[in-house]
């Protein structure tokens, strides 16, 4: 059971750290808080399934997934968030019900039942005596490389530091001759494929439901509760916490009890470190 | 170089700038001077277009750069270095300057950095540090050199000197007399008259919202009501 929490709990921590740090990454840079994150997740999975059961190869299903979900969610940043932007609730609550709004239009498209998307690797594997697939292995691996390159692409790359400028001083940034607004577009489809790799990675372990967005949404938000907004480092620890919780959850008491963990961890850090772990203190600001 | 002809701005009901006139020739210094609330850093704004003109007009170089958008009018070769200082604190004194220079070629770059580093050379000893860690005369020369990593033809300073010793403010206004003397045409803002006074042009005095006063030093030190106001002589 010690070893499976172990396993388990690395590759959530790498899908989770995925999720959030999309979510986190929009908010740091643009201040929008995206409900509809989930949903993107959960988008990418039908497109995944749709376009699998069109008879299309793997790389197109995943390229088209991909590029279909950032399309939406640059769609959907022009189209509704971008005129609210100003106001953090009006966002809060449009991106909630944008997200309704998506879930509505699958569940008429591709009706309520789970359906099942193939994997991209057969077979399975053991590590610390524990039988994991060769898809969960993957999702680790991908994962990891991602957010490594998301690292690389924010530390060592021009358009990550324009990217920290902007989330650091926007309106200094625009003084210096950036377009914040195409900064804003990028981070919000780079936020999209996140996303959309997440869902893709996972869909053949999970049962893909139109519901789906609602589960990994509750975590990303604890995890950026707990890391803080907008903190790449704060993220990965948050996502750690929550994956660990979750699976410590599941294999020593009870599946069923695995998102009211998370709600009970997202409970207590508003209430004690509402700014995350690593701020300086209670503040309220 | 920059014309601003009858401009009237402000926030909601509020009008801040009232029908104000004011020509920046190329190559030349202009210092405003004036209480505080006069609108000052109001007009710097505007200019930018951060604070959206209600009337009249802004052209630099012959074109209108009213209704630009902010990102724009900086490409144009405006460049506002705005009171606060405003470094990107959590990134290093290079990639601040590297903001700077985003318009520039590898070899146009490498060069200008030159510049600025032998204009502050403080800036190339902590190139790798957080701006956000350094004094305060040093964010200064941070972001006067991130200004100028952008080769500006305007370059705009809103209180270059606020907040810093006075031993300080001399050696920045010590390099802003050197980047003038460069060519650079320079809209400088200051509450620190007598500075100013030492390196500017000319002066122009702002108060409620219109310029009262153009001059150059002489004038103003001539002129008994400001000399007593502004430089507390009587």
């Amino acid at each position: 059971m010690v070893a499976d929490i172990i396993v388990f709990g690395a590759i959530w921590t790498a899908i989770y750290s995925m999720i959030a740090l999309g979510f986190s990454l929009i908010f740091g840079v643009a201040k929008i808080m995206n409900l509809s994150h989930g949903a993107f997740f959960m988008f990418a999975c039908y497109a995944a399934y749709y376009l699998s059961s069109s008879g299309l190869g793997l790389f197109w299903v995943a390229l088209g997934a991909i590029v279909i979900t950032i399309i939406l969610a640059i769609v959907s940043y022009l189209g509704i968030i971008k005129p609210m932007r100003n106001s953090l609730t009006q966002v809060l609550i449009l991106t909630f019900a944008f997200a309704m709004f998506l879930e509505q239009i699958i569940v008429i498209t591709f009706g309520p039942e789970p359906r099942y998307v193939p994997s991209m690797l057969e077979g399975g594997m053991s590590i610390l005596g524990v039988r994991v697939t060769h898809q969960q292995v993957l999702a680790f691996v991908i994962t990891i490389v991602l957010i490594l390159f998301l690292w690389w692409l924010l530390s060592r790359t021009n358009m990550g530091r324009i990217i920290r400028a902007v989330s650091q001083d926007r309106e200094m940034a625009s003084m210096l001759g950036i377009n914040a607004e195409k900064i804003f577009i990028f981070v919000m489809g780079l936020s999209a494929a996140f996303a959309a790799v997440a869902g893709l990675l996972v869909a053949p372990f999970l049962t893909v439901t139109p519901a789906m967005g609602w589960s990994p949404i509750l975590a990303a938000f604890t995890i950026v509760v707990l890391g803080g907004l907008g903190n790449v480092w704060g993220t990965l620890i948050g996502a750690f916490i929550v994956a660990y919780a979750e699976m410590i959850t599941s294999y020593a008491f009870n599946p069923q009890l695995k998102e009211a963990v998370t709600f009970t961890i997202m409970i207590l850090a508003l209430m004690y470190r509402p700014n995350g772990l690593f701020s300086k203190g209670v503040s309220d600001a | 170089m920059l014309t601003i002809t009858n401009l009237s701005a402000g926030y909601g009901k509020a009008v801040v700038i009232n029908q104000l006139n004011l020509e920046v020739k190329e190559g030349e210094m202009m210092s405003i001077i004036g209480p505080n609330g006069a609108g000052k850093t109001t007009l710097l704004r505007c200019i930018n277009g951060l604070v959206p003109a209600n009337s009249g007009d802004i052209t630099f170089e012959g074109k209108s750069i009213k209704k630009l958008p902010t990102h724009k009018i900086a490409r144009l070769g405006i460049t506002h270095c705005p009171e606060g200082r405003r470094p990107f604190p959590e990134m290093s004194v290079y990639e601040n300057l590297k903001m700077g220079g985003l318009q520039l070629n590898n070899d146009q770059f490498n060069e200008r950095l030159e510049y600025v580093y032998s204009l502050f050379p403080i800036l190339k000893e902590r190139k790798s540090q957080y701006a956000g860690t350094m004094s305060g005369g040093q964010q200064q020369m941070v972001a006067i050199g991130r200004a100028l990593m952008t080769s500006p033809k305007l370059l705009i300073l809103d209180e270059p000197s606020i907040g810093l010793a006075p031993i300080v403010v001399d050696e920045i206004f010590e390099q802003i007399k050197i980047i003038k003397e460069s060519g650079v045409t320079i809209l400088l803002v200051e509450q620190n008259v007598d500075v100013a006074l030492k390196v500017t042009d000319k002066i122009a005095v702002m108060d409620n919202g219109q310029i009262s006063f153009i001059g150059n030093p002489a004038e103003l030190v001539k002129d008994a009501s400001l000399r007593e106001i502004y430089l507390g002589i009587g």
